[in-house]
C-alpha cells in the first residue's frame, strides 16, 4: 500500500470507528483488516482522541484570551462540572468566572453559559453576593434577560449556575458592524429599557450596565447579563448595609452616587443607560477631558458636565490615537457628519442630558419614564419636557378582573407564505395570456421559499420592493396588466402584514383595472375585496365594507367568477364585519362562506378558512362552545393535509385557544397558543402582526392564570413591538393596553395602569368615537385604576360614561360595572347601595358566565367585602366560600393569586371565632402558600399573609 | 476606510491567480482582523472575543453594499483564518519573549502561569499544524476554518459540500493528530 492509500485507510477506519460505541471500539478494530502497524495507529489515534487537550478543547480566541491572563485565574475549560462540560472560559466579571458549556444529552447537545465564583474571589462576601446573584436571577423571566436555568455546587463546594448562552456581540459593537442607524439604535435601547424596567419592577437594580454587559444575538434581540453586583432595593435599607459593595463599579458607566458611596437607587441604573445611550448614539463617552485621559473618570463623573451629545462626534483626536474619527463614526450609522449632528441634536440630547444628571432625582424618575421618552423621540412626538411629575406609587391592593377576553381579541386572519406562493403562482397562470406579466411575477417569487425559516420575510420583502419599483419603470406592459401585477404585489404585501405598500398598490390597480369584460370585472372585484381586507387592517373600516359589498354584489352575478372568488369577498366581508364589531353580520357572511365551499368541491384549505370565519364569527356572537368545535374542525382540517401549512395549524391552534380562553380552560389553551406561537415565531418572525397576537393571547392566559411577571413581560414587549410596527396610534395597541392595564391594577400597581389606559381610551376614541365598544372598556378598566387609587370623583365620571353607553341593557351584560360602581359605594360609606349592586353583579355575572368563572368569582369577593364592611360577617363569610369555590371550579388547583385573596379575607375572618380558629389558620396557611408560589416570599402580600399566620398562630395558643 | 474596497479588489484579482495580489490580500485580511480584535477586546475588556464575530464582523464590512462584492467566500475564510492563525502564533511569540523578559522575577511562580503555558502550547500546535499539512491538507484547513476561523462545521460542509458529519469526523482526526504530535514533542 503507498503512503497515501494507507492514510486514506486510517482515516476511513477513524471514521468507521466513530460509530461504534466507546467501550468496543478496541474489539471492533482488531476485527478490521489491515496490518499490525497501520491498526496500531488508528488504535493510538482513537485514545488520543479520548484525552482532552486544554488547547484544542477551546478555539483561537480562547487561546489568545488565556495567553493574555497572567496566571491569576485557573481555567477550568476542559473539565466537568455535572453533566456539563466546560468549553471554555468566556468571561470574568465581577467576581465570577463564565464558561461556555454543553450538557450532553444523547444527540441532543445544548449549550449553555456557566457561571462560577471565580477562584481568585473565593471569600465569604463573594460567595454571598454570587448566591444573590443566582437568586435574582432566577425570579427574572424577561425577553431581554439572559434566561436563568439552573444551580448547584461543584465537587468542591462552591456555588455555580447556569443561563442562556447568548452567541452575540456587545451592542455597541453589534451596532456598529450593522450599520444601524439613529433610530435603531434608539429600538435596541428600548429593548434595554425593557429589561430593567422590568428588573427594577421585581425590586432589582442592576448597578452595572455597560456595553460588555449587553449582548444582541444574531436575530438583533439584546440579552442583559451579569447581576453580578445587582441589588435588592430595600426601602428600609440600613445604609451600612450594602457600603462594602457600592464601590464595586465600572468606571465609565459608575453614577455619580456610585462614586461618591451614596445610596444606590433605580436612578443608579438610569444614569447608567445615559451612558450607553451616549456611547451608542455618538460612539463616544460622556466626558471629553476623560475619554482622551486628561483626569480619571471617578472625577470626570463627579465633577464635569457631559458633553452635549451631537457634539461628541467632531471631538477632536489625540495623535496615534486609535479611536475612530468622527467620520467613521457617521459612517457606522449610516450616515454623514452633518446629518447625525442634526439628528442628535434636539430631543436626544435632552433625553441623554438628563439621564446623566449629576443628582439623582434630577434624572428621569424611572426607566419607564425614559423609555416613554425614546419612544416619543422615535414616534416623532414631543418629550416630556421638564415637567418633573414624582409619582407617589400607591400600595393599595384591589383585585379587580376589569376585562373580558372576547371583547379584546381580534382574530387574526392571515394566510400563510405557502398559500401566498400558490397564490401568487395562480395569479400568474391565471394572466398567462402574456408572457410579459408571467416571466415579470415568476421572476419575481420563484426565489422565495416559504419553508425557509429565518430572514424569509426579509427576502421575500426585498423582492417585493424591487417588484414594485420595477412595475413602474416597466414599458413592456400595458396598463391592465401592470394593474394585475400590482394587485399580486399588493396581496403579497398585506399577506406579509405591510399594509401601507399593500394599499397603495391596490389602489394603484384598482385604478388600472378596465372593468370592459368579464374577465377585467372579475379581476376588478376580487382586487376590490382585497383590498377592503387590507383597509381593515388599516383601520378604514368604512370604505373596507363599502368595497366589500361591491366586489361580494359583482362576483355574486358575474358568470366568470368562480365559487372560490365568492368565498373570497364573503370572507372580506365577514372580515369587515369583524373589524365592525358586528357579529351578526359575520356570522352571516361566514355561513354562506360555509355553505359555498361545503357545496362546491372545494379545497381542503378553502373549507379551512370557512371554517375559521364561522368559528370567528360564532366567537364574536359569545357561542363559545360553538366556536371551539368549528375551530377544533378547522384544526383538523389543515392537520388532515398530507403536507400541512404549519401557518394554517397555528392560526387554528391560535383561534381554539382563544375559544377555550373565553370558556376559563386557560390550561388547555396555554398548551394550544405555545405551540402556535413557537411556530409563528420561526415562520413569520418575532415581530410579525400575527406572531404578535399569538403572544398577547398567550399574555393574557398566563394573566388569568394568575402569573403576572412572564405575563406581564410579553404584554410590555407587545406593546413595543406594536409601536415598531404600526405606530403609536395603531388600535392593536389600545387593545393591549387594556390588558396590561388590568394586570396592573390586579398586582396593586394602579398608578402605573393609569397613563397605560388613559392611552387606551384616546386611541379607540380617535380612531372609532366615543361609542365604540373599545372605549367602554377601557374606561372601565380606568375606572378601576382610579377606584384603587382612591381618586373616587374621576372613577365616578368614568363609570357614568360607561352607563350612559349600557343604557338598556340588562344586569347580565354589565355585572362588570355593577361591580365597579358597588365597590365605589363602599368606599363613598354607602353600604346598601353597594350591597345591592354587587348582589345584582352576581346574579348578572352567573347568569352570562355561570359560576366557575373569574367574574364570578370576583363578584362573590366584593360582594362579601361589602357585607363585611356591613357588620354581616355571616353573609360575608358566605360569599367569600362562594367566590373559593368558584376560583376553585376553573384553574388548576384552584390557585390564583386572587384565590389566595379569598382566602386570606376568609382566614381572617374565622380566626377570630374559636370553632372556626383551625379552619382560618388553614386558609391562612395556603393563602400565604399560594402568595409566595405566585408573587414569591418578599412579596408584600405574601409577608401580610405570613405575618396573619403568625400572629393567628399566637393567639390560639394562648 | 478605503481598506475594504481594496481587500475586495485584491481578494478578487487573487481569486482569478494573481500571486502578489494574494499576498496583499492576507496582509491585509490580517491588519484589518487584528484591528478588529483589538476594538473588540478594547470595547469589552474582561469578556471575550470569539473568533466567528471577528471574522463575520469583517466579511460584513467587506461584504457590504458599498463595496464591490466578494466573489468567492471560500477564499474569503480560508485566508481570515489563517491570518487569525498567524495572529495567534505572533501573539504567543510575542508572548514568551515577554515571559523570559522577565523571567527572574516571575520564576516562582512559572508554572502557574497559564498565558505563558498556553502561548507555547500554541507555538506547539502551529508546528504540529505544518507537519499534518504534509500529510493531509483537507484537516489542516477543517482545524484552520474550525478552531481559527470560528466556523460551525455545518458552514465548513456547506462550503466544501461535504456532510456534516464528516466534517466533524474529519475534525475528530486532526484534533487526535494534533495532540499526539504535540504530546510527543512535550515528553521528548
Amino acid at each position: 500500500m503507498t503512503d497515501a492509500g494507507r492514510w486514506q485507510r486510517i482515516k476511513q477506519l477513524f471514521r468507521d470507528a466513530q460509530t461504534v460505541p466507546d467501550g468496543e471500539r478496541v474489539a471492533w478494530l482488531l476485527r478490521q483488516e489491515g496490518d499490525a502497524e497501520l491498526l496500531d495507529e488508528v488504535r493510538r489515534l482513537l485514545s488520543a482522541q479520548q484525552v482532552s487537550h486544554g488547547l484544542l478543547e477551546g478555539d483561537a480566541a480562547a487561546a489568545l484570551q488565556r495567553m493574555g491572563s497572567d496566571g491569576a485565574t485557573v481555567d477550568l475549560s476542559g473539565t466537568r462540572i455535572g453533566s456539563l462540560r466546560l468549553l471554555r472560559l468566556i468571561g470574568e466579571g465581577g467576581m465570577g468566572s463564565v464558561y461556555l458549556a454543553e450538557r450532553d444529552g444523547g444527540d441532543f447537545v445544548q449549550r449553555v453559559a456557566l457561571k462560577l465564583v471565580r477562584a481568585d474571589f473565593a471569600g465569604r462576601d463573594a460567595r454571598e453576593r454570587f448566591l444573590r446573584e443566582r437568586s435574582f436571577l432566577a425570579r427574572l423571566v424577561h425577553p431581554h434577560i439572559a434566561q436563568f436555568h439552573d444551580g448547584g455546587l461543584t465537587a468542591d463546594g462552591s456555588p455555580y449556575f447556569t443561563l442562556e448562552y447568548v452567541e452575540g456581540a456587545p451592542i455597541t459593537a453589534w451596532c456598529d458592524a450593522h450599520r444601524l442607524g439613529v433610530r435603531e439604535r434608539v429600538a435596541l435601547a428600548l429593548q434595554v429599557c425593557a429589561a430593567v424596567a422590568y428588573a427594577h419592577r421585581n425590586l432589582i437594580v442592576h448597578r452595572d450596565l455597560k456595553p460588555s454587559n449587553i449582548l444582541v444575538s444574531a436575530d438583533g434581540e439584546a440579552k442583559l447579563l451579569d447581576f453580578g453586583i445587582a441589588k435588592l432595593l430595600d426601602p428600609e435599607a440600613a445604609e451600612g448595609r450594602t457600603a462594602t459593595h457600592s464601590r464595586m463599579m465600572t468606571p465609565e458607566y459608575a453614577a455619580p452616587e456610585q462614586v461618591l458611596g451614596e445610596p444606590i437607587t433605580t436612578a443608579t441604573d438610569v444614569y447608567a443607560i445615559g451612558v450607553l445611550l451616549y456611547q451608542l448614539l455618538s460612539g463616544r463617552l460622556p466626558y471629553a477631558r476623560a475619554e482622551s485621559g486628561a483626569v480619571s473618570f471617578q472625577k470626570a463623573v463627579v465633577e464635569e458636565l457631559p458633553e452635549p451629545v451631537h457634539r461628541a462626534i467632531s471631538r477632536p483626536l489625540r495623535d496615534g490615537d486609535d479611536t475612530p474619527t468622527g467620520e467613521a463614526l457617521a459612517a457606522a450609522r449610516g450616515t454623514s457628519v452633518p446629518a447625525l449632528r442634526r439628528s442628535l441634536r434636539g430631543d436626544l440630547d435632552r433625553i441623554v442630558q438628563r439621564s446623566l444628571a449629576k443628582r439623582p432625582e434630577a434624572r428621569y424618575q424611572s426607566v419607564a419614564e425614559l423609555a416613554a421618552d425614546l419612544r416619543a423621540f422615535s414616534a416623532g412626538r414631543a418629550i416630556s419636557g421638564s415637567s418633573r411629575r414624582y409619582r407617589l406609587r400607591m400600595f393599595v391592593r384591589r383585585h379587580w378582573l376589569p376585562l373580558s377576553a372576547a371583547s379584546v381579541l381580534l382574530l387574526v386572519l392571515l394566510v400563510s407564505a405557502a398559500t401566498l406562493l400558490r397564490q401568487s403562482r395562480q395569479i400568474a397562470h391565471e394572466a398567462q395570456n402574456t408572457l410579459q406579466v408571467k416571466n415579470f411575477l415568476f421572476g419575481l417569487f420563484t426565489a422565495v421559499d416559504p419553508h425557509e425559516a429565518k430572514g424569509r420575510e426579509v427576502s421575500a420583502r426585498e423582492l417585493l420592493d424591487r417588484g414594485a419599483e420595477r412595475i413602474a419603470q416597466n414599458s413592456a406592459l400595458d396598463a391592465q396588466q401592470r394593474a394585475e401585477i400590482q394587485a399580486t404585489l399588493g396581496r403579497t404585501y398585506y399577506q406579509l402584514g405591510l399594509f401601507d405598500q399593500a394599499s397603495k398598490l391596490q389602489q394603484s390597480a384598482i385604478e388600472g383595472l378596465a372593468a370592459t369584460d368579464s374577465r377585467g370585472r372579475r379581476l376588478l372585484a376580487v382586487t376590490q375585496s382585497q383590498r377592503a381586507e387590507t383597509l381593515t387592517e388599516l383601520g378604514d373600516l368604512k370604505s373596507a365594507a363599502a368595497l366589500a359589498a361591491q366586489a361580494s354584489a359583482t362576483l355574486e352575478t358575474l358568470a366568470g367568477a368562480t365559487p372560490a372568488d365568492r368565498a373570497g369577498a364573503l370572507r372580506a366581508q365577514t372580515t369587515v364585519a369583524f373589524a365592525q364589531r358586528d357579529f351578526d353580520g359575520a356570522k352571516k357572511y361566514a355561513d354562506a362562506e360555509l355553505a359555498l365551499v361545503n357545496s362546491a368541491q372545494a379545497e381542503p384549505r378553502d373549507r379551512y378558512q370557512a371554517l375559521m370565519a364561522a368559528g370567528g364569527a360564532s366567537w364574536g356572537l359569545e357561542t363559545y362552545q360553538d366556536a371551539e368545535a368549528r375551530f377544533r374542525e378547522a384544526l383538523a382540517v389543515a392537520l388532515d393535509d398530507p403536507h400541512p401549512d404549519e401557518l394554517n395549524v397555528a392560526k387554528a391552534r391560535t383561534n381554539l385557544g382563544m375559544a377555550l380562553q373565553t370558556q376559563s380552560h386557560y390550561a388547555e389553551a396555554e398548551v394550544l397558543q405555545k405551540l402556535a406561537l413557537a411556530t409563528d415565531e420561526k415562520m413569520l418572525g418575532a415581530e410579525h402582526a400575527a406572531t404578535l397576537a399569538v403572544r398577547r393571547d398567550l399574555a393574557l392566559c398566563e394573566y388569568r392564570l394568575g402569573r403576572y411577571a412572564p405575563a406581564q413581560a410579553i404584554m410590555e414587549q407587545t406593546l413595543a413591538a406594536q409601536r415598531h410596527k404600526l405606530g403609536n396610534d395603531h388600535p392593536a395597541i389600545a387593545g393591549t393596553e387594556i390588558n396590561l392595564g388590568g394586570l396592573l391594577i390586579e398586582r396593586g400597581a394602579a398608578a402605573e395602569a393609569e397613563p397605560v389606559l388613559t392611552e387606551a381610551v384616546s386611541i379607540f376614541e380617535k380612531k372609532y368615537g366615543p361609542d365604540y365598544q373599545g372605549v367602554v372598556m377601557a374606561l372601565g378598566n380606568l375606572a378601576a385604576a382610579h377606584i384603587a387609587m382612591g381618586k373616587l370623583d374621576a372613577a365616578s365620571a368614568e363609570l357614568d360614561r360607561v352607563t350612559a353607553h349600557e343604557q338598556g341593557t340588562s344586569d347580565k351584560d354589565r355585572s362588570l360595572t355593577l361591580m365597579r360602581l358597588g365597590e365605589l359605594q363602599r368606599l363613598r360609606g354607602d353600604l346598601a347601595a353597594a350591597i345591592e349592586l354587587h348582589r345584582r353583579a352576581v346574579a348578572g355575572s352567573k347568569e352570562l358566565h355561570g359560576e366557575n368563572h373569574r367574574f364570578t368569582a370576583n363578584a362573590h369577593e366584593q360582594l362579601a367585602r361589602s357585607l363585611r364592611a356591613s357588620g354581616d360577617t355571616h353573609g360575608a363569610e358566605q360569599e367569600f366560600r362562594a367566590a373559593l369555590a368558584s376560583y376553585a371550579g376553573y384553574l388548576p388547583n384552584g390557585e390564583h393569586p386572587m384565590a389566595a385573596t379569598a382566602s386570606y379575607e376568609l382566614g381572617q375572618l374565622l380566626v377570630r371565632v374559636q370553632e372556626t380558629h383551625d379552619e382560618g389558620l388553614q386558609l391562612l396557611g395556603s393563602a400565604a402558600t399560594m402568595r409566595e408560589k405566585f408573587l414569591g416570599a418578599d412579596d408584600p402580600a405574601t409577608q401580610e399573609a405570613r405575618a396573619a399566620l403568625n400572629a393567628a398562630q399566637g393567639s390560639g395558643k394562648t | 476606510m478605503s481598506t475594504g474596497i481594496e481587500i475586495t479588489k485584491l481578494l478578487n484579482a487573487a481569486n482569478s491567480g494573481d500571486a502578489a495580489a494574494q499576498d496583499a490580500a492576507y496582509q491585509l485580511v490580517y491588519d484589518e482582523l487584528k484591528r478588529c480584535a483589538r476594538r473588540q477586546s478594547a470595547l469589552t475588556p474582561g469578556s471575550s472575543l470569539s473568533p466567528t464575530a471577528l471574522v463575520s464582523e469583517l466579511y460584513l464590512k467587506l461584504s457590504e453594499k458599498r463595496v464591490a462584492r466578494i466573489d468567492n467566500r471560500r477564499h474569503f475564510f480560508a485566508l481570515a483564518s489563517r491570518a487569525m492563525r498567524q495572529i495567534m502564533i505572533d501573539y504567543a511569540r510575542h508572548r514568551t519573549r515577554l515571559k523570559r523578559g522577565r523571567g527572574i522575577v516571575h520564576a516562582a511562580v512559572d508554572t502557574a502561569d497559564l498565558g505563558a503555558a498556553t502561548a507555547e502550547q500554541a507555538i506547539e500546535l502551529d508546528a504540529a499544524l505544518t507537519d499534518l499539512g504534509r500529510r493531509d491538507a483537507d484537516l489542516v484547513r477543517v482545524v484552520e476554518w474550525h478552531f481559527f476561523g470560528g466556523m460551525t462545521f455545518q458552514e465548513i460542509g456547506d462550503e466544501l459540500g461535504r456532510h456534516e458529519r464528516t466534517v466533524r469526523h474529519d475534525w475528530e482526526l486532526a484534533r487526535a493528530c494534533l495532540r499526539e504530535a504535540m504530546d510527543r514533542t512535550a515528553s521528548s
